[in-house]
């Protein structure tokens, strides 16, 4: 009897044994599945912007190469707009995206966005706009403030000190634009010399901004203009070249479209205030895959600056930022 | 300092105590543990081995790939380098040869290369001021591109007739297009229109090929390929360019620099393997990244896998050194179950020979053994009540009822004839006979006490029988001190008596001696009487195992039954090789000898347990 249950007592270990290799085999072929369904990640690219769209995408695929998780990048037309921003996102979303990187149009997107993403515990990385809403995880942005700042500073420094600049800015409202504005207009408050004059307000259109610069110029000579947007900087520009003016009124901008940028060599616009958008796509990956592995992280990471004119537009390392693409 | 001594102490007795435990317990569990441990020893030096030999496989295996892949890119880099520097010559033989560079075929020629190359984004002639002289596709160069102020300008200036190769740059020469270009340039004095020039022939090559050709390797999951300028270590080509000038990232280009073989460096807490290998014709270095903590992924999934095979390996030998061990202890277990049974004093078992070798021979000689044992009480039985038998019987021979009653008769007899003195004699012989007889209930006298006792007996035969016979008894000075059991030799002389004697028509003459020969005591009573035929002599000491119990019952009546008596009791307490041996020839007499150990002392004490 006894002798039965020291038997039995033992073939219970053995069953255990078998029972415990079972379950590591089991749970390494679980692992192995894991592995065959790697973590995808969408960044919805901004609308508008080409250049910096592609930029971001070139940074979020080699983040996505080294933490090896798959990136899918969805972009827009010329055409399309915040509308189709937001559907396009929600369907990725609904596809299921493990985390979305989103350079949102407006502030609607975002929520809407944050809201569903939220639900379906993906996290979502604002890019480019330091907006927060419900289920906003995490924002990589250039700090506008110091942005303006520096507009303001190489402003100040090409008039020499003195002169009168006017500020053209957007039709939304947009608390980046806005951040942008207040601190280049702290920075020219400093100067005595410097008399900031009506701007004008113009929307996202080329054409749109160039009759706006035009009723501006009209009004009067600038000796500087602060073109708080791409499509705001192209108009001006085409309005100083359509005066034959070019270089008479300092232009200083932010952005680095290429258009922008051979404005820049031939010295219509003066300088550009230029973020990287190779980085915004690198950390955006990063810290969506951070997030997703439950780490902890800044909520907002606040990315450089640089002011590019045409005679560092060539050095070697501003470069690889303002021409992103070997073609 | 005893605390120190108590604790030297304990490890090895620990251990040793280990051992008797080992040693102690059941041959189930030393079997089942040692060749379970045994198993596993084995097993987990073979995967310790094999995992050491396949992890250092592995890794030679990646450092090989690594520095192959690396040399292959740089062997693809220096062919193509090669062959831009031809595809220079060319243009510049066609360009150059004759000082004019603005005729038709020069065009034809430039087109027929352009259209050869995809790779060539375009072909210009400056002179060494910086302004152009021709180019090819024709195109505006752009007021603001500063061409005296570029590099390849600068190094074409520098060193004349020396094809430079500038690391790759954006081309900003030309309205609408800013491409990523390596730009060629060489400094070369023609002589044009008669008069020798300073020019400077710059083809620009698309960097895309280069980048391609980069960005394509990947070596293991994550690691890469960069390229970096011998001189001054900027990075001509890396997969994060831009982090590493946003400082996001940091690629150690130094120790790159110096090396020329391959070297391992950490990187955000990673180690990495960087393989260096030089392009010699334009000055630049190719270096591979891998990531070693992808070997050490292959070493985990090879260690897990190692573990599980030793999991599976170890229930396995548990499982069958169990069943083993199960074997082989069954018998053990039914023989010691069989041996509890023997030990409750059931001795009528039997072990089933069967199992293994040493088991049945073990089994074979236990039920040898139980047999043996089982024979031996047998033994026992029968001598305990032949023992109680022969000692009743002794004391039925002290007190002989028919021997008094014939003593008595004669004495009777005797006083009718008023032989007085007789009487007395035979009186006093009679109670010393007695008293030699009772001896106070003693089972061994001494051979003095012994020979009295058959001197007086003899004395009384003497006097019934009426003198028919005389006798004799000699001893030796030695034996008379020997102790023996009593009253061996009177039922010896009742038979001398009866059978030799009465009958006899001459006198008889009965002889008692006592010797002590070697070890033996040797007793004799010797007659001259009617003796016995031979086969008489054998069949009276014949297996006394083998007599029945009836025939003894008119002991005393001279069959014979006396004597043997007298031998079994003789062989029951000294031993087999004692006893009675018979000597007749017929109408000479007859001879009985006893022979009993010499013992000096009274065996009572060794025999008070019996």
């Amino acid at each position: 009897m006894n002798k039965r249950c020291k038997l039995l007592k033992m073939l219970g270990l053995c069953a255990l044994m078998l029972a415990a290799a079972g379950l590591s085999a089991c749970s390494t072929s679980q692992l192995g599945n894991v592995e065959e369904s790697p973590i995808r990640i969408a960044l919805v690219a901004p609308v508008h912007a080409e250049e910096q769209g592609d930029a971001m995408r070139l940074g979020a695929d080699a983040a996505a190469k080294e933490f090896a998780v798959e990136l899918e990048y969805i972009s827009f037309e010329p055409m399309e707009g915040a509308k189709e921003q937001l559907s396009a996102a929600l369907q990725i979303v609904q596809k299921g995206a493990s985390a979305v990187l989103i350079d949102p149009a407006d502030e609607r997107v975002l929520t809407e966005l944050a809201a569903s993403a939220f639900a379906a515990g993906a996290p979502v990385v604002a890019l480019n706009d330091e907006r927060t809403a419900k289920g906003v995880m995490a924002a990589i942005a250039i700090d506008n403030e110091e942005a303006g700042r520096k507009a303001g500073e190489a402003m100040a420094e090409l008039l020499g000190g003195s002169g009168t600049v006017a500020i053209l800015r957007s039709d939304r409202s947009d608390p980046d634009l806005e951040q942008r504005e207040a601190g280049a207009r702290a920075v020219l408050a400093e100067y005595a010399g410097i008399r900031i004059t009506d701007g004008a307000v113009c929307g996202n259109s080329r054409d749109a901004c160039w009759q706006a610069a035009k009723q501006l110029l009209d009004k009067g000579p600038l000796d500087g203009v602060l073109a708080l947007e791409i499509q705001a900087s192209l108009g001006v520009s085409d309005e100083l070249k359509r005066r034959e003016e070019q270089g008479k009124t300092k232009i200083v901008t932010f952005g680095n479209e290429l258009e922008q940028l051979e404005l820049l060599q031939e010295g219509i616009i003066h300088k550009l205030v230029v973020q990287n958008g190779f980085s915004t796509g690198y950390l955006g990956v990063k810290q969506a895959v951070a997030l997703l592995s439950g780490e902890r992280i800044e909520k907002l990471t606040l990315l450089e600056t640089k002011v590019i004119d045409a005679d560092n537009m060539f050095w070697m390392n501003n470069q690889k930022t303002l021409f992103p693409f070997v073609q | 300092m005893k605390l120190s001594l108590l604790k030297r102490k304990e490890t090895p007795s620990f251990l040793r105590r280990w051992m008797k435990g080992i040693q102690a317990g059941s041959i189930q569990s030393i079997i089942m543990w040692s060749f379970s441990v045994f198993i596993l020893v084995i097993v987990a030096i073979v995967a310790v081995l094999l995992y050491d030999k396949f992890s250092r496989t592995a890794e030679q295996n990646v450092f090989l790939s690594t520095q192959q892949i690396v040399d292959q890119v740089s062997y693809n880099l220096e062919d193509y380098v090669d062959g831009m520097a031809q595809l220079y010559r060319a243009i510049e033989e066609n360009m150059l040869a004759d000082g004019q560079w603005d005729d038709d075929q020069v065009t034809r020629q430039l087109d027929t290369i352009m259209s050869s190359r995809d790779d060539i984004v375009s072909i210009g002639l400056f002179d060494d001021q910086g302004s152009l002289l021709r180019n090819h596709p024709s195109m505006p160069v752009r007021e603001s591109a500063r061409v005296s102020q570029q590099s390849w300008f600068h190094s074409a200036m520098r060193v004349s007739n020396h094809l430079s190769f500038s690391l790759p740059h954006v081309q900003n020469l030309y309205d609408d297009t800013y491409k990523w270009v390596v730009s060629m340039s060489k400094g070369i004095t023609v002589v044009h229109d008669g008069e020798p020039m300073h020019v400077v022939l710059l083809v620009d090559i698309n960097f895309k090929k280069i980048d391609e050709l980069s960005s394509r390797i990947s070596l293991g999951k994550r690691g890469y390929v960069y390229i970096i300028d011998e001189g001054a270590g900027n990075i001509v080509y890396h997969p994060q360019q831009q982090l590493i000038y946003m400082g996001l990232r940091n690629e150690s280009v130094e120790k790159a620099l110096t090396s020329s073989d391959s070297y391992i460096d950490e990187s955000a807490g990673l180690k990495r393997l960087n393989t260096v290998k030089s392009v010699v014709n334009i000055g630049w270095k190719v270096v591979g990244v891998s990531y070693l903590d992808e070997i050490m992924t292959t070493r985990e999934e090879m260690n897990r896998y190692l573990v599980q095979v030793v999991a599976v390996v170890l229930v396995l030998a548990v499982l069958i050194s169990l069943l083993l061990s199960a074997m082989l202890t069954r018998p053990i277990r039914r023989m010691g179950q069989t041996m509890k049974a023997v030990e409750r004093g059931d001795f009528n078992v039997e072990l089933p020979l069967k199992g293994p070798l040493e088991v049945v021979q073990l089994s074979s000689r236990f039920n040898l053994m139980l047999d043996k044992i089982r024979q031996l009480m047998r033994q026992i039985i029968v001598e305990q009540e032949s023992k109680r038998k022969y000692e009743l019987e002794a004391l039925q021979a002290q007190i002989n009822p028919h021997f008094l009653y014939n003593t008595l008769n004669s004495v009777v007899r005797m006083v009718g004839m008023s032989k007085n003195e007789e009487v007395i004699t035979m009186i006093t012989s009679l109670s010393k006979l007695f008293r030699i007889s009772l001896s106070k209930g003693k089972t061994s006298i001494t051979v003095g006490e012994e020979l009295e006792h058959a001197r007086h007996y003899l004395t009384i035969q003497q006097m019934r029988f009426k003198r028919k016979f005389d006798f004799t008894i000699d001893a030796d000075e030695a034996s008379l001190s020997c102790f023996t059991l009593k009253l061996v030799l009177q039922p010896l002389i009742e038979n001398a008596i009866v059978h030799g004697i009465e009958y006899m028509v001459d006198e008889g003459l009965i002889r008692i001696s006592a010797r002590v020969q070697g070890d033996m005591l040797v007793l004799e009573v010797a007659d001259n009487g009617v003796g016995m035929p031979q086969q008489k002599v054998e069949s009276i000491l014949a297996d006394t195992q083998s007599y029945k119990d009836e025939s003894r019952i008119d002991s005393g009546s001279g069959s014979g039954v006396a004597v043997r008596n007298v031998h079994d009791r003789i062989r029951l307490y000294y031993g087999i090789q004692y006893g009675l041996e018979f000597e007749s020839e017929q109408e000479e007499g007859t001879t009985v000898r006893v022979y009993i150990p010499v013992m000096r002392e009274t065996g009572e004490e060794a025999r008070d347990d019996e």
